[in-house]
């Protein structure tokens, strides 16, 4: 298994396919790893780009640290990863929901790196996102195995005791007994000057019935180069529910750049 | 000399063994028709873990990654051993 040590951490990480093109994916928060991302995208995405997929820290196969969840952690996570791995050229940015958001701030603060940003379903860092991360992931007893169903129903299939088990044990680990969700609470708010100062394109991709679907069109409209689109019938849980459609034209797109 | 089906089959069972450990597939044999996510409940980045031994190993002979992405996500879901087995066989000649 590839781990890089990364700030006193190991960081599981998928280094994949060859091209001139970099592209690196963020997942979401708690009920998610990297895999779907190398299920859906990556290798998709390998055929004509080197692929970076990485588990962030407290989630999949990385390390979960008691504290050190703020965004900037995360932030701070992908470009020693970068380092590491000795990628020097810009790389476009792929997430969803919150590796949305991870893509932004580091937009923000590495603009350098920075080739193209995808964003599925993404949050913003806004004054209350932290009350909305709460809500969802403090769910317990069967509203929170709806949700891990929700989140992973594919992948459930017909006999899901083991594998509801231990995605159930990992979020309320990561909820209960880390400092999860009073770091987020405690990450800086981006500013609207801040998301208009990102230069890089961006594709923002939203579920038509997506709950924070109006919050992606006025992130859109501070983005000086993004291209909005709504995927008719869907949900936050775009990824899911349209995925070929949103491979293809998220892979067109950056091979369009 | 190439492979035969049974020492990949062979090989596949022990990246399996190594990913999710001895005691979670005790008494289930392993063969062609095992699935991985519903017969072996496999999770995701599990199975991520073991495409990634499959890779390291037949690195030279087999485009593992690329057999992947020619997939939509209900095939991969519903991948049998049986199936990695015989594309990695009919790389191997």
């Amino acid at each position: 298994m590839a781990l890089a040590e990364v700030n006193n951490l190991r960081i599981h990480y998928q280094f994949i396919g060859e091209g001139k093109r970099i592209i690196v994916f963020n997942h979401g928060l708690v009920m998610d790893n990297l895999s779907s991302w190398y299920f859906t995208m990556g290798n998709k995405a390998a055929t004509f780009a080197r692929v970076l997929l990485y588990d962030l820290r407290g989630h999949g196969k990385s390390s979960r640290p008691k504290s050190g969840y703020k965004v900037s952690d995360f932030v701070r996570d992908l470009y020693d990863i970068l380092g590491i791995l000795n990628i020097k050229d810009k790389v476009f940015l792929v997430g969803n929901s919150f590796g949305g958001l991870l893509n932004l701030a580091f937009a923000i603060n590495h603009p350098e790196k920075v080739q193209g940003i995808i964003l599925v379903d993404s949050h913003v860092s806004d004054k209350d996102f932290a009350a909305e991360m709460k809500s969802t992931l403090e769910l317990q007893g069967e509203e929170r195995d709806l949700m891990i169903v929700k989140s992973f129903q594919k992948w459930i299939g017909r006999h899901s005791e083991r594998k509801r088990n231990k995605l159930a044990e990992t979020a309320s680990d990561l909820v209960y007994r880390t400092d999860l969700i009073k770091d987020l609470k405690d990450s800086e708010i981006f500013e609207e000057k801040d998301i208009a100062g990102i230069k890089s394109p961006v594709l923002a991709i939203y579920g038509e019935n997506s709950d924070i679907k109006e919050k992606g069109k006025h992130l859109a409209d501070l983005l000086p180069y993004c291209d909005y689109r709504i995927f008719p019938g869907c949900t936050h849980s775009v990824l899911w529910e349209a995925t070929e459609e949103l491979c293809k034209q998220s892979l067109e797109w950056i091979q369009n750049q | 000399m190439k492979q035969t089906s049974k020492v990949i089959l062979d090989n596949l069972t022990k990246f399996i063994k190594e990913v999710i450990g001895e005691e979670w597939i005790e008494g289930i044999e392993i063969t062609s028709e095992t699935s991985f996510s519903n017969d072996l409940e496999m999770e995701s980045i599990e199975i991520v873990e073991f495409a990634e031994k499959v890779k390291l190993h037949y690195d030279d002979d087999v485009d593992f990654v690329g057999w992947l992405s020619k997939m939509e996500l209900d095939q991969i879901i519903n991948l049998k051993v049986g199936e990695v087995v015989e594309y990695i066989h009919s790389c191997l000649s």
